[in-house]
């Protein structure tokens, strides 16, 4: 009971946790380019107009015409809770077996009275069975028992938030999302899940903090397309923290699509890691709004041979929004991939922030690695920094950077507008038409088409002055 | 009396020369084009030809400094280009632009249906306007492929003219300034675009047809009614469709005396 008053306290007091503690360096130079020091005085989450809301029309939902769901809302899970489990612990079984239903069976309870509850999500694709139990792994009770494959929130207290945070390479918000997250994920998947899985991070009300955990495991040869959005249906400033990590087994396919969609005022903060043993491949697409501030860290190992990383990021930047992308990709072995590609579309006093390095340790013989950082200034006044690094210590490796940031191009607008495109509309395409650079030519599948049609409604808006509740525009 | 389609008095423009200074590129520019003529613009590199087709289209950095130029008895440099474009002024670039990222099939369809709905017509969903964009790329010679790039993306010299003709096609302008739509083509695609601008002639429309060369005009048919041979900033001879076979044999110096 200790502990639990412990972490509600914590989780009040998180704004000012971080504010006061000493953020970390060893990362990516950490904070250096960081506006997150600037921008925590006025913090978003504090209190703004305090309405709360339900989900009536969340702005990213329906990404595909068929798909399971797992919604939280504020950090709680949303869906059936009135379940006959008596055991205390939740099993969420992905019902993915070719049926085409795309329905979730949910059981448990919610009268555990802890204030963290693990859910595992395990997928098959074997079908047979009809209690829905055979492939849980382990248990989910907190306990620290059982036999999970990975333990997304251990109960050793030695990883609290304050010691991850200092002792290991992370920022502070991803051992902070881990240890305070109501409900943390977890997903086992086996075999190949043809629908896609979607995960939405919702908001309705405003001065709030959600965090959120997620741990995916892909089985060997296991294949997943996945949808994490992230969305305010009530123009809600909050903090949302998470801590999203994918572990591919030999020969696992991820197909990864994040959303995010968040209030003019939100204070976002992400990370998001991958570890891609031989063979395994994952892609991702990361579209996002940044917010009042934001920042995602991304971070991949390439632990074995024949590993693929692609990821392709936009930044749909509104006027007065900051959005920052702390990217790291570490080559472990021989003949591993990675293509990092990223845009960002930044309008009138918005700010761009993007780091990437690539790691290539010795022995890594034959490992690629692309990165690309370029920036698009929709105004003066906008804003962006890129900083790619490559550090190599192999010599027989493939590696390539580049970065650019400049302002739209007055040729291709003046070649749109003499066809009749208004000058407005005409921002809209040469934004579009820029992140859309994120999307490798030849895909044109319904995942990616999915996908760009995101970008195409981001694009409108990076030019667009946002009427935030309480102000004028 | 009805206005003409583009009339052009004493007009006189400068660009900026990107040190600040401005350089005067027209020094008084007087040109009658009446709905179903084409007239030709012919003159030596520097002469101020392009600059004449981006003052007229709207071009930033390419200002007026005096005189006037009218579209139907409106002051056209007062516009938008956006606006000029929807009063059926259409300008096929000299050096087509690439937009990466910017589908093509996305960006026709976005002009055609723009122009439709101007024009008072419903918009066409995406299918029929696959098929009316495929019956104009088949009168181009043009590889359906392309429909699946961006814009100019990886296209060749020529594709990127053929391109200029096709939006010509989808847009349907009333004056259609082509900024020497002939160079880089080869000689069969030379006459496939001869052949498209003859298919959208009619007494409704005019060309103002910029280029260096007789051979376009070789393959224009009727042939154009006013060659003006362009030269410091202005128009020193005009005539008909013989000046040009003239100017082929004695070149722009023993031509370019004011008439």
């Amino acid at each position: 009971m200790a502990r639990i008053t412990e972490l509600l306290s914590l989780s009040e007091s998180a704004p000012r946790e971080a504010r006061e503690m000493v953020l970390p360096s060893a990362s990516l130079e950490g904070w250096r380019w960081s506006g997150l020091r600037r921008a925590l005085p006025a913090t978003p989450f504090a209190a703004t107009d305090g309405s709360t809301g339900t989900v009536t029309a969340p702005k990213l939902s329906n990404v595909f015409s068929s798909m399971t769901e797992t919604v939280l809302v504020d950090g709680h899970l949303a869906g059936d809770n009135n379940g006959g489990d008596v055991d205390g612990r939740r099993h969420i079984n992905s019902d993915s077996d070719g049926d085409g239903n795309g329905r979730r069976h949910i059981k448990g309870d919610n009268n555990g009275g802890a204030v963290r509850r693990h859910i595992n999500t395990v997928m098959d694709n074997n079908g047979g069975d009809v209690d829905g139990h055979r492939h849980v792994k382990g248990d989910s009770d907190g306990d620290g028992g059982g036999s999970r494959h990975i333990n997304i929130l251990r109960d050793d207290k030695s990883e609290t938030f304050e010691t991850v945070a200092r002792n290991g390479e992370e920022t502070p918000f991803p051992a902070l999302a881990r240890t305070l997250a109501t409900h943390p994920l977890q997903i086992t998947v086996k075999g190949e899940i043809k629908t896609p899985h979607s995960i939405r991070l919702v908001g309705t009300s405003a001065n709030t903090a959600a965090h959120h955990s997620l741990n995916t495991e892909l089985e060997k040869n296991a294949s997943l397309h996945c949808v994490i959005t992230s969305e305010a249906a009530n123009n809600a400033a909050r903090l949302v923290n998470s801590d999203c990590r994918f572990h591919l087994r030999e020969g696992a396919r991820l197909r990864l699509l994040i959303l995010e969609n968040e209030a003019a005022q939100c204070f976002r903060t992400s990370r998001i890691h991958f570890t891609l043993a031989a063979n395994a491949r994952a892609e991702t697409f990361l579209i996002t709004r940044g917010g009042a501030f934001q920042r995602l860290e991304i971070e991949t190992d390439l632990a074995d041979n024949g590993a693929e990383f692609h990821i392709g990021g936009a930044h749909a930047l509104s006027p007065e929004r900051q959005g920052e992308i702390a990217l790291r990709v570490r080559h472990l072995a021989g003949d591993t991939l990675s293509r990092n590609r990223f845009r960002a579309a930044v309008g009138a006093n918005a700010t761009h922030n993007f780091q990437g390095r690539i790691e290539i340790i010795p022995g890594a013989d034959n490992a690629a690695a692309e990165m690309e950082s370029k920036s698009l200034l929709m105004d003066e006044s906008a804003k962006s920094r890129s900083k790619p690094e490559l550090e190599i210590f192999h010599d027989n490796v493939a590696c390539s950077h580049g970065v650019a940031v400049s302002p739209a191009d007055a040729d291709v607008l003046f070649y749109l507008r003499s066809r009749g495109i208004p000058l407005a509309d005409a921002e809209r395409l040469t934004v579009s038409a820029f992140l859309r650079q994120i999307f490798p030519a030849e895909h044109n599948d319904e995942f990616t088409e999915s996908a760009k049609s995101r970008v195409e409604s981001f694009a409108g808006m990076v030019t667009e002055t946002e009427t935030v509740k309480g102000q004028s525009s | 009396m009805t206005a003409p389609l583009l009339r052009l008095d004493d007009l006189r423009a400068s660009v900026s020369d990107g040190h600040g200074e401005r350089k005067q590129v027209l020094h008084g520019v007087n040109l009658t084009v009446a709905a179903g003529e084409m007239h030709v613009l012919m003159g030596p590199n520097g002469s101020g030809k392009s600059s004449l087709a981006a003052l007229l289209a709207g071009r930033e950095g390419c200002e007026a400094d005096g005189g006037a130029a009218q579209m139907d008895g409106e002051d056209i440099l007062a516009l938008a280009p956006e606006e000029r474009a929807a009063r059926g002024l259409f300008l096929a670039f000299q050096y087509p632009v690439e937009i990466a990222g910017l589908s093509l099939t996305v960006f026709l369809r976005e002009i055609y249906n723009r122009r439709r709905e101007r024009e008072g017509e419903a918009a066409l969903d995406p299918m029929s306007f696959m098929r009316v964009l495929r019956e104009e790329m088949a009168a181009l010679s043009m590889d359906p492929a392309l429909t699946r790039r961006a814009v100019n993306a990886g296209f060749s010299g020529g594709e990127k003219k053929r391109l200029e003709v096709l939006q010509m096609a989808l847009l349907r302008p009333r004056l259609a300034l082509m900024d020497e739509t002939d160079s880089g083509l080869d000689v069969d695609a030379l006459r496939i675009v001869s052949d498209a601008i003859n298919r959208h002639r009619d007494g409704g429309r005019g060309f103002l047809l910029i280029t260096h060369y007789s051979r376009l005009l070789a393959g224009l048919d009727p042939a154009p009614d006013y060659i003006h041979i362009f030269d410091g900033g202005r128009i020193v001879r005009s005539g008909g469709a013989d000046l040009a076979r003239r100017l082929e044999e004695h070149g722009y110096g023993a031509l370019s005396e004011v008439a």
